[in-house]
């Protein structure tokens, strides 16, 4: 049998492959194999081309798009509230959308090396954390924490609706001009209830940033707990 | 049936690879076969992976994983076929291109392509070649 490369060489480059497409991509490696620099550098030249064919795949434009939006409109109010210094600031709104490009490239990246197949809600708002954690901790010396936190809260919260909503289907083949996924209904009565809890949620943290901002993380924080709740608990 | 989009030349060549190999058309080969197509330009292996996600994408092609094989460290192929869809793109474009040379063999004469590929492949370091 002809030998292969080293195992922990051959570990190392599958952490940059995505696990859909890791397998079959190691293997090809495996056969055109020579040498360690060989391989290495030819790792190094597909590794980018199937992470960039994987994020086409698995990314939505108009969902991801609607998520930046959302962010961004989460640190506009929580600078409003918390902190109008930072709006009036020489490049503030500028400074305001960092938060959201990171956690959208961040999110894109969670999707691309997701696991195949239907992912929990709890799972979708686990992804959406780390990526509006990325955010915040970025942000974390650039703007005040009031506002930083409140922001990242609120994005949380709404990104993750978004997200539980408009579940990303995972090896879908999208033709070039085929739907977003929001396009095809699915469970109409359920939708219907998930709105009318995330409105819910979305009046409670706007009436916990009008009333007392510094408190405002902690509703938040319950608002998504019962919005999680609601969606595991709920039959598909 | 819905009638395929037009194929890029690339995707023109890896449709034909998978043609011609049939049931052992998986990246390796078919990346084989498009750089021997392809000649004298080089086709690299990144570019070969993110196609065949487009014609899958576009309905062209199918795939499915193989079973695992000691020749590749025990790891599965994903093999690819050549949908309906894809056959009837295929068979346009190869309509298309016999057009063509026609018409140039018409003007030019049949010895144009010597001159063409007279020139050695150019080789770069890493570079992988067929």
């Amino acid at each position: 049998m002809r030998s292969g490369p080293p195992k922990k060489l051959e570990a190392i480059i599958g952490l940059f492959l995505p696990p859909a497409c890791r397998e079959e991509v190691l293997g090809d490696l495996y056969e055109r194999y020579t040498g360690p620099v060989q391989y290495t550098f030819l790792a190094m030249r597909v590794a980018p081309c199937v992470i960039l064919s994987r994020i086409r795949r698995t990314a939505d434009a108009r969902v991801l798009l609607m998520e930046a939006l959302l962010i961004y409109a989460s640190y506009l109010v929580a600078a409003w509230y918390a902190d109008r210094k930072a709006l009036l600031d020489q490049w503030g709104f500028f400074r305001l959308a960092v938060p959201a490009v990171l956690a959208v490239a961040f999110m894109m990246l969670e999707d691309a090396w997701a696991p195949v197949g239907k992912r929990s809600p709890l799972r979708l708002t686990g992804e959406v954390a780390m990526g509006t954690l990325f955010g915040f901790l970025w942000m974390v010396r650039r703007l005040p924490d009031t506002l930083n936190l409140v922001g990242a809260c609120a994005s949380l919260l709404l990104v993750s609706a978004v997200r539980i909503m408009f579940r990303p289907q995972m090896d879908r083949p999208q033709a070039a001009a085929g739907p977003a996924t929001w396009d095809e209904p699915q469970a109409a009565p359920g939708n219907a209830k998930s709105i009318y809890v995330l409105a819910a949620a979305i009046v409670l943290i706007a009436v916990s940033l009008a009333a007392r901002p510094r408190n405002a993380p902690i509703f938040v924080i319950v608002a998504l707990l019962i919005w999680v709740g609601f969606n595991n608990t709920r039959k598909e | 049936m819905a009638r395929p989009d037009s194929l890029g030349q690339f995707e023109q060549l890896l449709l034909t690879a998978i043609l011609t190999l049939r049931e052992d058309a998986y990246g390796v080969s078919i990346h084989a076969k498009a750089a021997e197509l392809a000649k004298p330009k080089d086709v690299s292996l990144g570019a070969v992976y993110v196609t065949l996600d487009r014609l899958e994408d576009k309905g062209l092609v199918s795939s499915r994983l193989s079973d695992p094989t000691p020749e590749r460290g025990g790891r599965a192929k994903r093999c690819y076929q050549l949908e309906a869809l894809g056959e009837r793109a295929l068979q346009e474009s190869a309509a298309t291109a016999k057009r063509i040379w026609d018409v140039t063999t018409e003007i030019w004469g049949k010895d144009w392509t010597k001159e063409q590929w007279a020139k050695p492949p150019r080789k770069r370091f890493g570079k992988e070649t067929a």
